[in-house]
This record gives C-alpha cells, sequence and structure tokens, in this order.
C-alpha cells in the first residue's frame, strides 16, 4: 500500500502502474502504391522543387504553406533539377560606347545605344554599336548625334534616352537637335535620329517636332551633363504605321512646366503633329503596345501619376489606373507576352494590369511573393523585359548599400495562391545576383542574335562606364544542354521549416538528396548542407558534403540526431575550374519523426477505507462518515474540469486529468457496510483511477 | 473626310507670322505633308481672326495638293531668319494654334 496526493487529498492506493500515452496515430494505406509516406515511424520533410521560387522565409506544413519555395537562392531552380546559377560573360564596348542604355533586335543583329560619359575634357556623344559574339563585344554602328554648344563643346552634354525599331529603320529619342556647328545652343531640346542600317544616323525630327532653341528648351543641364540610368526624359513607340514620342518638359528646365507631351508621326519622323499633353511628376517611364480601359488596342503611357491610353485620332488620353506618382514608378513598363502590362512601384511590388473585356480591370501584385525578399535583394524594378516564352525579365534592386541587383525570372504562366493569405503570385526565380552592392542593373535585353544562341544582355551601372555583361542560354534546362556555363559557386536558402509544428520538438535525424553529377571529393562538384536550428542562422553549423555515394548525412553527433522546433537550411553548390561542370539536386529531404513530450499515466486502486483511517485522512463533516467523505472527494475530482495536482512520491506535483475520456473514467467498486445510527450504512470500498498528463 | 491642322513652333514678327504645319486625314491620321507657313501681316489692320482662317486653308490646300513640297521644311533657315527680325506677340500665335485645335473640321476641306 501506498499514499498519493490528488487534488489536495491524500489517498491510500495499492500498487501504482505507469505507462505511456499513444499520441499519434499510425499511417497505414488500403490502397493504392506503397510509398514513404506510409512509413508510420518516420516523417520525410521533402523538397521536390522549388516552383514557388522565392521570397518565402517560413515554411507552415500544416496548411502546406512555403513548401516548394525558397528563402533566397542563387541557384538555378526556374526548370529542371536544381543547380549553380549560369555564368555571365563580361562583354567590351570600347569608349565612345560608354554607358549602355537600351537594346533591340534589328535586321539580323542586336542594336545597342550607348552615351559617352559626360567629361569637359572631350565633346560627348551618343553613338549605336551592334553585338558580335565572336568576340563578346560591342562595335561598328556609327555616331548617332554628338554635343554641340556652338562655343565650347566639352562644356554641353547629351543623352539618349530610347531605341526603337519603326518601319525598317533604327529611331533614336535623344537630347539635342542637330543644327549645323557654331549655330546657338540645342542642348536642352530633344530630338529624334534614324538610321536605315544602324551606322548613319539623320535626323527624324522634322516639321513639327519640337526643337527650337529658343521656345522648346524641355531639358536642364543637369540631365544633359550626366549619364543616370533613371532619367526617365523619353520614350519611342512604334505603333503599326504611328511612330509616337513622349518627351518630358521638365518643370526645371527654361520652357518646360512639369507636362508630358506626346507626338506623332505617320511619315516617319518627316511630320510631327503635337497630340496630347499630360502633367506629370517625372518623365514618361514607358511607352507601349496595350489597350484602352475600352479593350480596344492602343498606345499606352505609363508614368508616375497613371497609366494612360492616348488617343492620337482625337488627340486625347483617359486614365486607366491611378499610380503613385512615386519618381521609380512605372520605369519600362512593359506587356508579357500573357497580354497583361506589368508595372514596377517604387515601393518594390510590380502590378499586372490586365484587361480582357471592355471596363474590366484587374490589377493583381505579382511579387515578390510571400513574405518578401532577403534583404540584399530588396529594391524595386528598374527594367522589365518581356521574352518569347513564359519568362518576363526583371532588373531589380541594388540601390543601396548592402543591396545587391539582381535579375530575376518571373513565371508568367503560374500563378501562385498564398494558402495562408489567399493572396496571389507569381514565381520568381533568381537569375543572376550582382556581386557588388550599391549598383543597378540599367537595362536589359534577350536575343539570338549574331549566333543563333540565346541570350540574355545586361548593363551594371558603373562609374565612367557600364559593365555590360550576358547569359548564355539563359533558360535552357540544365539537362538538356551541355554548353550552359555556370557560376562556381550558388546558395540555395530553404524556407525555415516549422516542421509540422513549431510549437513542438522535431528529432531530425537524416538529409537525404537524389542528386546527379556529383564528384566523389571535394576537388570536383558537391553540395554542402549548412543549418540553423530554430531561428539561428542557416550557416551557423556545417554538416557536411554530399558528393557521388553520399547521399544522405545524418545529423548530431554520433547520428543521434538534432532535436528542435524549426530548422533553416542553406545548401552550397561548389563545382571544379570547369564552367560547364555542375551538381544536379533533383530532390533534397529531411528525415524526422515529431517528438512529443513523454505524458505519463498512471493507474491505481485506492483504498476508500484505509484512506478513512489514514493519518491523513480528510476532515470530518457531520452526518457524514469519512468513508462518504473519501468518495464524494473522489468524485468531486472525476468532475473537475480543470486539471487537478497528483503527487504519488517526492517529486514535484503534475496536473492531471483524472476522468479520461472516452475509456478510463474512475471507476468505483463500493458496498454498504454497518451502521452508525441504525437508519443507514455507508459506502466503502475501492475505486479504480487512472490519471493522465495533459501537458 | 476632314484634315486635321498641326501647327507649331509659331514665331511672330512685327511684320509676318510664321509657324510650322503639319496636315494629316481626320479619319486614318494619314499625314499628307508639313511645311513652314509665313504669313505676311496687312500693314495697317491686325491679323483677324478670319484672315488667319483664310490662311490656314489656303496652307491646307497647298499641303493637300503638293505633300511636303507644298511649304518649305528648312526650320534652321527660317529660325535663323526670324531670329533677327524684330519681335511681337499680338497674340495671333495663340489664336492660330487654338484656331487649328478645333476638332470638327470635316467641313473645311479645301475645294
Amino acid at each position: 500500500m501506498g499514499v498519493i496526493s490528488l487534488n489536495g487529498q491524500t489517498y491510500v492506493v495499492g500498487p501504482i502502474d505507469m505507462t505511456w500515452v499513444p499520441r499519434q496515430s499510425p499511417a497505414y494505406r488500403t490502397q493504392g502504391t506503397q510509398s514513404r509516406g506510409n512509413d508510420p515511424s518516420m516523417n520525410h520533410f521533402l523538397h521536390r522543387s522549388f516552383p514557388w521560387g522565392i521570397g518565402w522565409s517560413r515554411i507552415k506544413r500544416e496548411i502546406g504553406r512555403g513548401v516548394g519555395g525558397l528563402l533566397d537562392s542563387t541557384c538555378w531552380t526556374a526548370l529542371g533539377p536544381v543547380t549553380l546559377g549560369k555564368l555571365q560573360e563580361v562583354q567590351s564596348h570600347a569608349a565612345n560606347a560608354d554607358h549602355w542604355k537600351k537594346a533591340v533586335n534589328f535586321k539580323s543583329d542586336l542594336w545597342g545605344l550607348f552615351e559617352r560619359d559626360f567629361s569637359a575634357a572631350n565633346v560627348t556623344d551618343i553613338v549605336s554599336r551592334k553585338f558580335g559574339a565572336t568576340s563578346d563585344d560591342w562595335t561598328g554602328g556609327g555616331q548617332i548625334r554628338a554635343a554641340n554648344d556652338g562655343g565650347d563643346p566639352n562644356a554641353t552634354g547629351i543623352r539618349g534616352f530610347d531605341l526603337g525599331v519603326h518601319k525598317g529603320s533604327l529611331f533614336v529619342l535623344c537630347s539635342g537637335a542637330p543644327l549645323p556647328a557654331g549655330a546657338t545652343a540645342e542642348e536642352f531640346v530633344y530630338g529624334v535620329a534614324s538610321s536605315a542600317a544602324g551606322a548613319t544616323w539623320a535626323d527624324a525630327g522634322l516639321i513639327g517636332w519640337p526643337d527650337s532653341a529658343t521656345t522648346n528648351r524641355y531639358l536642364t543641364s543637369t540631365i544633359t551633363r550626366r549619364n543616370d540610368f533613371n532619367d526617365d526624359m523619353g520614350r519611342l513607340l512604334s505603333f503599326g504605321n504611328v511612330l509616337l514620342a513622349a518627351i518630358y518638359r521638365h518643370p526645371s528646365s527654361t520652357d518646360g512646366t512639369g507636362l508630358i507631351e506626346v507626338l506623332s508621326s505617320t511619315d516617319s519622323g518627316a511630320n510631327w503633329a503635337s497630340d496630347v499633353t499630360i502633367p506629370a511628376s517625372d518623365g514618361p517611364k514607358a511607352f507601349v503596345d496595350w489597350v484602352t480601359i475600352g479593350g480596344v488596342r492602343s498606345p499606352v503611357l505609363v508614368i508616375p501619376d497613371g497609366v494612360y491610353s492616348i488617343d492620337y485620332t482625337n488627340n486625347t488620353f483617359a486614365l486607366i489606373y491611378a499610380l503613385d506618382g512615386d519618381p521609380n514608378t512605372g520605369r519600362w513598363a512593359e506587356v508579357g507576352n500573357d497580354g497583361s502590362l506589368y508595372v514596377g512601384l517604387g515601393s518594390g511590388s510590380i502590378l499586372r494590369l490586365t484587361i480582357r473585356e471592355a471596363d474590366n480591370l484587374d490589377v493583381m501584385v505579382i511579387g515578390p511573393p510571400g513574405d518578401g525578399l532577403v534583404t540584399a535583394k530588396q529594391g524595386r524594378a528598374n527594367y522589365i523585359l518581356k521574352t518569347p516564352s513564359e519568362w518576363l525579365l526583371v532588373a531589380y534592386g541594388g540601390h543601396a548599400a548592402s543591396r545587391n541587383a539582381s535579375i530575376f525570372m518571373i513565371d508568367t504562366s503560374v500563378i501562385l495562391t498564398d494558402p495562408e493569405t489567399g493572396k496571389r503570385f507569381m514565381p520568381w526565380h533568381h537569375m543572376y545576383q550582382d556581386g557588388t552592392a550599391n549598383l543597378d542593373i540599367v537595362a536589359l535585353a534577350y536575343s539570338t542574335e549574331d549566333d543563333a544562341t540565346p541570350r540574355l544582355h545586361f548593363a551594371v551601372e558603373g562609374a565612367a562606364a557600364s559593365v555590360n555583361s550576358h547569359i548564355e542560354e539563359p533558360f535552357v534546362n540544365p539537362k538538356q544542354s551541355t554548353t550552359v556555363k555556370y557560376q562556381a559557386t550558388s546558395i540555395l536558402r530553404l524556407p525555415d521549416d516549422d516542421l509540422g509544428d513549431p510549437q513542438a520538438t522535431t528529432t531530425i535525424l537524416d538529409s537525404i538528396v537524389d542528386a546527379d553529377d556529383l564528384s566523389v571529393d571535394t576537388t570536383g562538384q558537391y553540395i554542402t548542407l549548412r543549418y540553423g536550428l530554430n531561428g539561428a542562422s542557416d550557416t551557423t553549423t556545417t554538416l557536411g558534403n554530399f558528393l557521388s555515394g553520399i547521399e544522405s548525412l545524418a545529423f548530431g553527433a554520433s547520428s543521434q540526431g538534432v532535436a528542435d522546433s524549426r530548422i533553416g537550411i542553406n545548401l552550397l553548390f561548389t563545382r571544379d575550374a570547369t564552367n560547364t561542370n555542375r551538381p544536379l539536386l533533383n530532390e533534397f529531404g529531411l528525415e524526422a519523426y515529431g517528438f512529443r513530450p513523454s505524458l505519463r499515466r498512471w493507474s491505481m486502486r485506492v483504498d476508500i477505507k484505509a484512506t478513512a483511517e489514514g493519518d491523513s485522512k480528510p476532515n470530518k463533516v457531520a452526518n457524514e462518515n469519512l468513508n462518504e467523505t473519501v468518495i464524494e472527494n473522489l468524485v468531486a475530482v472525476a468532475v473537475s474540469s480543470t486539471l487537478v495536482l497528483f503527487q504519488d512520491s517526492e517529486a514535484t506535483p503534475t496536473t492531471v486529468r483524472v476522468r479520461v475520456p472516452p475509456d478510463a473514467p474512475p471507476v468505483f467498486h463500493l458496498e454498504v457496510i454497518g451502521s452508525t445510527d441504525a437508519t443507514r450504512g455507508y459506502r466503502t470500498g475501492t475505486c479504480d483511477l487512472v490519471l493522465e498528463q495533459a501537458l | 473626310m476632314g484634315y486635321r491642322r498641326f501647327c507649331t513652333d509659331i514665331m511672330e514678327s512685327t511684320t509676318e507670322l510664321t509657324f510650322a504645319l503639319v496636315v494629316r486625314i481626320q479619319e486614318t491620321q494619314e499625314t499628307l505633308g508639313g511645311g513652314y507657313v509665313t504669313v505676311i501681316k496687312p500693314p495697317t489692320i491686325p491679323l483677324t481672326d478670319a484672315l488667319l482662317e483664310k490662311a490656314l486653308d489656303d496652307a491646307v490646300a497647298l499641303i493637300v495638293r503638293k505633300g511636303n513640297d507644298a511649304l518649305p521644311r528648312d526650320k534652321a533657315r527660317i529660325r535663323a531668319e526670324y531670329a533677327l527680325k524684330p519681335k511681337e506677340d499680338t497674340g495671333a500665335g495663340r489664336v492660330l494654334r487654338e484656331m487649328a485645335r478645333v476638332k470638327d473640321n470635316a467641313d473645311r476641306r479645301p475645294a
């Protein structure tokens, strides 16, 4: 016999059986295929692929949020197996082609518009150059226009604002009217130049073009004497038979009042008509071929204040969607190959405007998805470029210290729905991240010229010249090409994984990969696993390397596992010196099981009579036998809606529930015996109790 | 069928009103041509709206017939010459600009 304390009352009990409370029901399958999900002894936390892209800081497995997503990545994750990010190759572009502004496909070549770096030591100009795949350079072309103020041309600048193809010619919207040398200053007026072959340029801003040096000085010396990529002063649009130009009459200029003027020409610049003027917070950001709010094809102008359709027939404009006025809003907005207009906001979001039928505008924020980008990638869109396939490319971020500019691939064929918030996004995948912080990627171009190899061209801003690069075969599945070049290392950061229950501990035993092309040692291709537990940095601990023949790594000392509520995984992909080599990751997973604190269960039989006669018997209640009092106390415990304290030894009391539903309520075994007053007897006997920890 | 008239680069001196004129077909937006029009101011009376409208119609008719060959297009020379002349602002240029902006000019096609 022994003594316990329950709900403050002492009871005499027989032997106590202590067992464990079953907490999770085993899984079993009655039909279909036996899979690893049927293993009741182990959970498999898998990452088969990452179709959700980056921007997901937490995996919440109970609702599926973040599964298939990434916290961050510099790996290739868009298509096929995960591998190293694709390698950029630097291009050469000798002076005067210093600052790359834009490039377009034209007559079997990729032609670029370049500005010479402004300097008081030389005459600045703008030039055209074409890309050569043999030497990865920009050569040929010719001078489009040179600075010329009739006095000291070195002191004046000239800018190129846009480049386009219209009716078989290249057109450039720029500053500087093409007046003869020695004429009065034309630095602050806009000009248009055209070229039938890319090398020889002529004035295309003829009758009706506002280039009077006495009444159309719409630019300032601040703008014309620098090379900032975000001086969005003018845009061109080829709209069927019509060439349209939007120019900003800068409010700080001599003749400007903060209006954007839209002009059109139906004869390749021989004659221009001024169609509309629109008040604007900053210059035109994009001029695209899209639709009116009524769903009719139309030139559409994106300015910081809104998206406007332009009716050059009736000289009117109509607001489609109001924007926020941020001068970084709308820069190089683009109509994707799904027919929607993609507009970057200065705040960092990218909008998708869709008009499928008249007066029905659908607006969606396509990202950054989920929880947003990691600090280094944050920023806003500088340039949006559509490609012939589903990929929308975005030059993003890099605007401040500790911010590295990126190029993202956005999959416009997929719309995700966050299962937690219901918000819709499109997947963002990493394409490129610049290694130097606080530099912007200023322009993008996609072309297969001039050797039928697809290339993504881009430029990173520089002090005296932009750094131009390209990535070959940018959208190719890594398994389907042996010529793709890869970065030397890349990282894959999985979201902080709650492993199904962030409130409980999970025992993580093993990490597993399904990978190809791994080397036998770290002189070749391999994947290093780093991790951090419960919110710690995901590079806190290096577990080891996945190599050929080593496709699982055990956690913990002596492979005993580690236990915590969450884990952040950081995989480092590495190759050898050959830039076409790469490790391929088909799947990554963790083998773990949810560890619940062991809840104990006690079974015992209370001897009511011994309790009533014991040293710690309850206080006497008037007209009630102590045996009855003990029984009533036990009943009170059994029906208690809150937990009660239980102590069976010197240990600290445990909170337990006594009436364990549904199978084990207290069971009394009673008999009525004796009589103290000849009118009634009293009950005594035993009571079988099951006590169970609830927490 | 009507014509749309776009007047820009308006330069007024004491003796002349010069401006760039571009003419388009209203319905198709086809550009017929453009060039610089110079209106000689009457020596004793101001440039009335009627005179301006007549000058505009005559210039449109010229462009309809001859396209870009109807009127001079050497804007650098025209501007340089204007720079040497005594300036005057009678408001005629603004009147002209508004006159040309009249949208419903379908009945203004010259005979």
